[in-house]
């Protein structure tokens, strides 16, 4: 009976993160809101990234969250930073979680979550690609790495609220 | 839309396995960040372009390095003036532009971070990602990650259609509203319903899916078959030998040079 439910358990947890991660990608690569001054864009990958993390818990943000944007960068011709990637996103999802998780019920919870999971990915960005292409053009990206998270994690605020209020049994998924 | 970056074709790495191809992807890449001699790294670079040619043609050899081209030009900007060790060969006032150890560290990035794209490139455009997943599982990822790789995989091109499918009803729902209106917020505005449908899809799809897995005897112990397994590590000892002698002979010239 054990093994059953435990067998279950499994097959429920690779499905949440699969499906996420395939969630993730498509919020990465291919939904995009330009900004008309820069003429550049803000892709919604973090958005999908603090949903996780705020909806699902660590584990499926650490994975789903790393996977995701891995997988775009390598689908979009910029395989060389989905290792960076994997870790950054990954990590980000996972502090975001974790933090997420010590602060329940309190009334910041998201926000500082939210910064969390922000500081880990920008440094993470910032320490990989100074080690790729030199720390003054790895800190160029750190504006708009900051502007990408603020987006995350309100989008994934806003998601999260409404999605658990119109499909409850989505808090069971969580672990 | 397909996850896939493979281009089919006839070249030498084609018929080489996924295994020794990572193993050397891995290798190269590393060799890239640890080397510092110039000659090393470039030559490496060139082995690799060379092999791009052979393999995908002549033609896509500059396609991994305009990708990056802006970051380039942002590395051999930005570098020179923040290393100002060593013999000044140009300064502003009190402020050293460029000097001797600054040229020597920007050339090394570039052709690090140059290396390192063409590399994965060049693995990518060669390597089946059946392949590429089959090589992880045999050098040692756990089978319910893989079969979560290859889940998220199949299931990308059928979320793409659901967003798409979802923003085009959310547009003609609008269709009246929209025109005159099409700055930032109005766009993040719109953007919200339907991001929140995908969800929502997304979400009801798990359940059906872990039932599946069940349903299929995902976690008995029984042994699993599958459609196309790699052949053993004996067949391909000659490609094991090669990828050998490879990384000994530029482990050997990093070390003398």
């Amino acid at each position: 009976m054990n093994e059953n439910m435990e067998r279950k358990n499994t097959s429920g947890r690779i499905a949440a993160i699969a499906i996420m991660t395939a969630v993730t990608m498509v919020f990465t690569y291919v939904v995009r809101i330009p900004i008309a001054p820069t003429r550049g864009y803000i892709n919604l990958g973090d958005v999908a990234v603090f949903f996780t993390a705020f909806t699902f818990g660590p584990f499926t943000a650490l994975i789903s969250g790393g996977l995701g944007p891995a997988i775009a960068d390598i689908v979009a011709g910029y395989s060389q930073w989905a290792p960076i990637t994997f870790a950054a996103h990954g990590l980000q999802g996972l502090s975001a979680a974790l933090v997420m998780i010590a602060l329940s019920r309190r009334k910041f919870a998201e926000p500082v979550a939210g910064l969390a999971g922000m500081i880990v990915m920008v440094g993470l960005y910032l320490a990989g690609g100074a080690f790729m292409v030199g720390f003054a053009a790895a800190a160029v990206e750190i504006p708009m790495n900051i502007l990408q998270n603020a987006v995350g994690v309100f989008g994934g605020f806003v998601l999260s609220r409404a999605v658990k209020k119109a499909y409850p049994p989505v808090s069971r998924l969580a672990w | 839309m397909i996850a896939e970056t493979f281009i089919r074709g006839r070249g030498p790495l084609y018929g080489f396995d996924p295994r020794p191809k990572f193993i050397l992807l891995i290798f190269a890449v590393m060799l890239f960040l640890i080397e510092s001699n110039l000659i090393v790294i470039g030559g490496l670079l060139l082995i690799i372009l060379v092999f791009i040619s052979v393999s995908l043609g002549i033609k896509r050899v500059l396609i991994p390095v305009k990708s990056i081209l802006p970051i380039l030009i942002l590395t051999a900007l930005l570098t020179p003036p923040f290393n100002t060790g060593g013999t000044i060969f140009l300064s502003l006032g009190k402020h050293v532009i460029l000097t001797d150890h600054g040229i020597q560290l920007t050339v090394r990035l570039i052709l690090r971070f140059s290396g390192i794209t063409a590399a994965f490139y060049l693995f990518f455009s060669t390597t089946e990602t059946s392949s590429f997943i089959l090589a992880l599982r045999a050098l040692g990822l756990p089978y319910p990650a893989a079969l979560t790789v290859t889940i998220s995989l199949r299931y990308i091109p059928d979320m793409f259609s659901t967003y798409s499918r979802i923003s085009d009803a959310h547009k003609l729902r609008t269709a009246g509203s929209i025109r005159n209106n099409r700055g930032f917020r109005h766009r993040v505005h719109r953007l919200f319903p339907v991001l929140i449908s995908v969800l929502i899809h997304a979400v009801k799809s798990i359940p059906a899916l872990a039932m599946a897995l069940d349903s299929k005897g995902f976690g008995r112990s029984n042994p699993r078959t599958s459609c196309r397994r790699l052949c053993g590590w004996g067949k391909i000892s000659l490609q094991l030998i090669i990828s050998t002698s490879i990384i000994a002979a530029l482990t050997t010239l990093a070390v003398l040079c």
